[in-house]
């Protein structure tokens, strides 16, 4: 490691230098003569402006409502069925494949179908977003249960431990870690989802809703305003989730 | 899978409950909105209706909830033909075209009150584009969202000159993309409603035809569109629905009002010179322009709708202009309310 | 990348545990049925046609439109568009993900940069990019680009990083120079892993594509389902999910072979 690099004030700062390089390149075009790109001081004020009227925030919190709704949804659904294809072979077996089949048709391709069977607004998005947190939740879960020790499961049946016991003090814990990455991912996946389908049906409030508004009335301004909004939120979000998650598996002594 | 199942029987069980003939708990009206101040709003009848309380305030009186459902303009007709088909929504404010394939797919509905005399549609070419007719655009690509009404006026006009869609390059996006497309010029023109006078403001595009140069029939259309099953077994509760936008039609028709309704047209949706100039540009004298008449025209409008498509392939099962036409509900109204000549009987003609 | 955002590690080992290299007899079993129960649910008049469409209905838009080769084109127009804007996003990612692990400078200057970045869904971009590209190829490419780029450079920084340190010292010591350090060390070091990421980046490219053409497009499989939701063909709108799903389940399909491939290949 050189020392230098690895303090933290010195990163920072050289990590500033690229986003800083990018901003003054923009300023430059936007002074050259181009119509529609907004300038950086256009941004600001759009920001200023979205922040003063509330619409921000309440856009924000609509999508952050939608996403973690989904989640809580598909998260658990898929973790159960991710169980119970890594403890019983035949339900691996006959729903497996299918599974895998249904999970490569793109989110976003259901929305169509979702919005003929199920109507328009919440509920529909709600199957997506939870679809969407549904199959890596269940993936991993499915592989954290097939990859658990035989000789613990040994030690289960030494124990004469009956299914439920076998599930709560054997393949729980020591699947964990890739449940709970399982779930992290399904949070990447559900908010990737809400942006995805509030751009789509572009009802009610949200940030791709916003967004899709932003592209109707041209406003480029506010179009960057709410992406920087997305990926700080995705970012901090992430966040907090490495950190639930090492806490969570502070037992663990090989995780991280 | 579990999910996906579990949750199809859901909705469908969900969506059974609706279609008894027994009570009803709420009347659901679906109708383009536009996001404005943080808010839905309706334009148009749907927001006279709303903003007169009347029709609410006479279902609550049988006990039956009102709601009004917003759709929003980028996706427009197909949500409201899958709410109908899924017996979400009772009626719809919304185009002629979309509501034809809705019944070429077996979903039936009738209209129970017509809106005024139509809408203009407007073919436009971008910015610095020497084209002056449809004939210049031939090999050239156009922005023309499918299945939304606005598509069968430039159909018209394509073969009446001769042309087959075909000669063009046509290109799926909404109105929502196409600006942008315009003025990348990866599109050379767009069939677009209002929003063609609002992007020639903008200075993006150039009108170069409007239905105004047409036969007064190729104008676009939109009523109120009722989901069959429920006028059939409801019509005491469309009664009341009608009766509403009829009421909205008579206040809206009011040249006193002129300028408040412009005004809430223009909420959300774009600026108010913009629909002054659309509703001046049609030439239909103002009384006219939210009639709820069935007139000659409408028929003929619309059994012009329904060959034209299934022609045109748009469709796949005939569509049977005359069974969508339910005048009875109109009738009533306009005798209940004492508005009988109020609007005249063939507006459509007069130009 | 000190404050990684997203275990990558784990984004690899998803669905690895999976065989499906020998497909069972009964893995039928459960389409099959669905299929039967579908079929039946529709024969019943449980469900009208115009909410949910027998398969029998499905097959016959399916060979309909086979027949007069749309389905053909619009699935050659999407395949064209992912297959040039992979290999674009995949090279540029594999060499931006090179750079950052073996360059401390530049992982300080860009990383942060990349992650914040990386954390709009690339489907949030698509306004913006119709914007300044347009709705014609260069923009459908550049959705494809941006979505295999991500995936591709951590797959490349993690491999790399994961190659342990006394190689690029044993290298020092023969003074190895950097192309041979490439081709001798890092190539075959990091090559499960730039296969994974490959994977990933390619399956994943194919969902945004396929949403990016129902926002905005003049064909491709994406809109062949938008335009049959707009003309109200359910059975058009189902052929393009379950053709878009085989798709993508055909591409993981592949690439897992090809990555098996390569592993017994390394092993041997």
């Amino acid at each position: 490691m050189n020392g230098w690099l690895a303090r933290f004030p010195v990163r920072a700062a050289i990590g500033l230098v690229v986003p800083a390089l990018l901003i003054l390149w923009w300023h430059w075009r936007t002074s050259a003569q181009i119509a529609t790109f907004a300038p950086p001081a256009a941004v600001g004020r759009a920001l200023a402006e979205l922040l003063h009227s509330g619409d921000l925030l309440r856009d924000t919190l609509s999508t952050l409502k939608r996403a973690f709704a989904g989640l809580a949804i598909g998260a658990p659904l898929g973790v159960a069925a991710g169980v119970a294809m890594g403890i019983w072979r035949p339900v691996d077996r006959t729903l497996g494949p299918l599974l895998h089949a249904l999970r490569q048709v793109p989110m976003i391709g259901w929305l169509p179908l979702m919005g003929l069977w199920f109507g328009v607004g919440e509920g529909t998005e709600l199957i997506v977003i939870s679809m969407s947190a549904f199959f890596p939740s269940m993936l991993n879960s499915h592989a954290g249960v097939a990859q658990v020790e035989r000789r613990y499961l040994d030690v289960g049946s030494i124990l004469r431990f009956n299914t439920a016991q076998r599930i709560r003090f054997i393949l729980l814990p020591a699947a964990m870690p890739l449940v709970l990455t399982g779930i992290t991912q399904a949070l990447a996946f559900s908010w990737i989802a809400t942006i995805g389908t509030e751009l789509l049906t572009g009802a009610g409030s949200g940030l791709g809703v916003a967004m899709s508004q932003a592209q109707v009335q041209q406003r480029l301004d506010v179009m960057l305003v709410v992406i920087a909004v997305t990926a700080a939120l995705g970012f901090l979000i992430n966040q907090i989730f490495r950190r639930l998650r090492q806490s969570l598996l502070r037992w663990q002594p090989s995780v991280q | 899978m579990a999910l996906l199942a579990s949750t199809l029987i859901a909705g469908c069980s969900g969506s059974g409950n609706a279609d008894g003939a027994g009570a009803v708990k709420t009347v659901t009206i679906a109708s383009i909105a536009f996001p404005y101040q943080g808010k839905q709003v309706f334009n148009g009848l749907n927001g006279v209706v709303i903003e007169q309380g009347w029709l609410k305030e006479q279902l609550a009186k049988k006990g039956v909830d009102l709601v009004f459902s917003p759709v929003s303009t980028a996706v427009g007709g197909p949500l409201i033909n899958e709410g109908f088909s899924g017996k979400r929504i009772d009626f719809a404010a919304y185009g002629d075209f979309p509501a034809a394939i809705a019944v070429a797919g077996g979903v039936p509905l009738k209209i129970v009150a017509p809106v005024g005399q139509g809408q203009d549609v407007y073919l436009v070419v971008r910015k610095g584009l020497p084209a002056n007719s449809l004939a210049d655009l031939k090999g050239k690509r156009i922005a023309l969202h499918r299945g939304r009404p606005w598509e069968l006026p430039f159909s018209k006009l394509v073969d009446s000159k001769g042309l087959k869609l075909d000669d063009f390059r046509i290109v799926n996006i909404n109105p929502a993309a196409t600006p942008a497309a315009l003025e990348s010029g990866s599109v050379d023109a767009a069939v677009l409603m209002s929003d063609g006078l609002l992007f020639e403001q903008k200075g993006i595009a150039r009108v170069i035809w409007s239905t105004r140069q047409a036969p007064a029939d190729w104008r676009m259309r939109a009523e109120l569109f009722g989901r069959k099953d429920f006028v059939d077994v409801h019509p005491d509760l469309t009664q009341i629905v009608v009766e509403a936008f009829v009421r909205a039609a008579a206040w809206s028709s009011d040249e006193a009002n002129k300028a408040q309704v412009i005004r809430d047209t223009a909420r959300g949706a774009m600026p108010e010179e913009i629909v002054a100039k659309d509703y001046a540009n049609s030439d239909i004298p103002w009384r006219e322009r939210f009639s709820p008449i069935f007139s000659p025209a409408l028929r003929t409008h619309y059994h012009s709708v329904a060959d034209y498509a299934l022609e045109r392939g748009l469709i796949r099962n005939k569509v049977d202009a005359d069974a969508l036409l339910d005048d009875r509900f109109v009738k009533q109204a306009l005798k209940d309310l004492k508005l009988e000549g109020f609007w005249s009987q063939s507006a459509q003609e007069q130009r | 990348m000190a404050t990684r955002a997203f275990d990558y590690q784990i984004l690899a080992q998803t669905g690895r545990t999976f065989r499906l290299e020998r497909l069972p007899l009964s893995s039928f079993v459960a389409p099959l049925a669905l299929l039967a129960l579908w079929q039946l649910a529709c024969l019943t008049g449980l469900f009208p046609p115009q909410v949910l469409v027998p398969p029998s209905g499905v097959a016959k838009a399916l060979a309909d439109m086979t027949a007069s080769g749309e389905l053909q084109r619009h699935v050659g127009d999407s395949l064209q568009r992912l297959l040039i804007g992979f290999v674009i996003g995949a090279l540029a990612g594999m060499a931006f993900g090179a750079t950052i692990a073996l360059s401390q400078l530049a992982e300080a200057a860009f990383s942060p940069t990349f992650l914040t970045l990386w954390q709009v869904p690339v489907i949030a971009f698509v306004p913006m990019m119709v914007m300044f590209l347009g709705i014609d190829e260069p923009f459908k490419v550049a959705v494809v680009a941006i979505a295999s780029f991500f995936p591709m450079a951590l797959a490349t920084f993690d491999g790399i990083r994961g190659v342990p340190r006394n190689w690029f010292e044993v290298a020092k010591i023969y003074r190895l120079r950097l192309f041979q350090l490439i081709r001798r060390i890092l190539l075959p070091a990091t090559v499960p892993a730039i296969l994974t990421g490959l994977r990933i980046s390619l399956t994943r490219a194919w969902v945004v594509l396929v949403a990016a053409e129902l926002l905005a497009a003049d064909s491709g499989i994406g809109q062949m389902m938008e335009m049959g939701r707009q003309l109200f063909q359910i059975d058009v709108v189902l052929a393009g999910v379950i053709v878009s799903g085989l798709i993508g389940f055909l591409l993981d399909r592949g690439a897992r072979w090809i990555e098996s491939r390569a592993s017994r290949w390394r092993t041997a």
